[in-house]
């Protein structure tokens, strides 16, 4: 497994998907970092399908241990500061920012599990990828989805009602 | 048969494996077919919803990969010396390791001899394998607490965040060895990432990386070392040199 296609590959994703499931864009780098760190140093071999799986589930595993105390979930809501991108207008820059504080506050208004459900699978992730990574039944993820697809959507109409 | 459900509606959406009859059912009655659709939309509003939640900088993926291999580098050369602790003692030894160093100041404790030789030791070497350890929690009296880091290798990631609580936590990777006593944690550190939480009361708390101040938070004031590489309302980071 070449180190720099492998990281090239899924890196920016993996980022991606652990920002979204702390809301902490250090603590995303950092266990981003780590699930590669574990690919390499465990020697891990598989499809790059396999191997993204695998990221995704080791990071999930690590922002549990990491998160595990219930305070510290708290840290979700904390703003990080946001920069608007030079081609968006003020108005348009509101809006984004709008729009990212409403999904992060209803992000982070669910239990962990849904929380990890709703973000693999808007990764790409099929039902079984789910099922393995979180340990859960493949049959319970369409129970378990449709329930935080609902949650999510209740918990962003509460806050632009709010 | 009955309407379908919403984990059906749902799994049908997103090709999963559902019973055949309900592939005709949905095609054929008009309220699942409507269900469905909004299913559909659903997932669209969400897709849209979840599409501006990105890091606010752009990943860095030359220095991120130079980052994992400094990781990879320092795992493989301590690993060697580096314990393993199964979690359950782990955590057994951590509290033990508290509650010895509440009475570590009694004099003629026979716990202070006992800490000193470093019994904590498993008997024998076991590969380590890297994990976030459980870490300590440690009470922070009115006189302070001083947490000193040793063994730390060039370029360690040091965290340092204010919490809430009367007390501080140090976690570190595993294989890392804490030792308390009135006022002091020492800390043997294996790997990092090191995560410090520290309250940010009335009581002085200092810092040391390798025998120098990092941090000190002292009468209202927090003074660090150059070795932080950020420094936000939450949290301060350092990347410390070697020895
Ligand atoms: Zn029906």
């Amino acid at each position: 497994m070449d180190f720099d296609t492998t990281f090239d590959a899924h890196y920016p994703e993996l980022v991606r998907y652990c920002h979204r499931l702390t809301g902490d864009g250090d603590a995303a780098e950092d266990i981003a970092q780590e699930s590669f760190v574990r690919l390499f140093d465990h020697g891990v071999e598989g499809t790059p399908v396999g191997i993204r799986a695998w990221l995704f589930k080791t990071a999930t595993h690590l922002v549990r241990d990491r998160y595990r105390v219930d305070r510290n979930r708290k840290r979700l809501l904390e703003e990080n500061p946001v920069m608007p991108t030079e081609h968006d207008s003020p108005e348009r820059s509101l809006e984004r920012r709008e729009a990212r504080e409403l999904a992060r506050a209803a992000l982070a208004d669910l239990v962990p599990r849904d929380r990890e459900i709703l973000l693999m699978r808007y990764s790409g992730f099929s039902y079984k990828e789910i099922a393995d990574a979180i340990d859960v039944s493949a049959t319970s993820i369409g129970t378990l989805l449709a329930r935080a697809e609902r949650r999510f959507e209740e918990a962003c109409a509460a806050g632009e009602a709010a | 048969m009955n309407h379908l459900d919403s984990a059906t509606i749902v799994t049908i959406r997103d090709g999963g494996l559902v019973a055949g009859d309900a592939r005709l059912h949905v095609d054929e009655c008009p309220p699942c077919g409507a269900a469905l659709a909004e299913a559909h939309g659903r997932a669209e509003r969400i897709a849209t919803a979840l599409e501006v939640l990105a890091p606010e900088r752009p990943v860095d993926l030359a220095s991120a990969k130079a980052a994992v291999r400094a990781r990879l580098d320092r795992r493989r050369d301590g690993g060697r010396r580096a314990w393993r602790l199964p979690p359950a003692l782990g955590r057994a030894a951590a509290l033990l390791v508290l509650l010895a160093g509440a009475v570590y100041a009694l004099p003629g404790s026979p716990v202070r001899s006992w800490l000193r030789s470093d019994s904590l030791d498993p008997p024998t070497p076991v590969p380590a394998a890297p994990t976030l350890s459980e870490g300590i929690e440690v009470p922070v009296t009115p006189a302070g607490l001083t947490i000193s880091l040793g063994s730390l290798g060039e370029g360690t990631r040091i965290e340092v965040r204010w919490t809430n609580a009367g007390s501080a936590s140090i976690r570190a990777g595993t294989g890392t060895r804490y030792t308390v006593s009135t006022g002091r944690a020492s800390v043997d550190v294996a790997s990092d990432p090191v995560v410090i939480g520290i309250p940010r009361g009335d009581a002085p708390i200092t810092i040391e990386a390798n025998g120098r101040m990092m941090l000190r938070w002292a009468d209202g004031t927090l003074d660090v070392s150059d070795e932080a590489v950020s420094q936000a309302a939450e949290a301060v980071v350092f990347l410390v040199g070697g020895a």
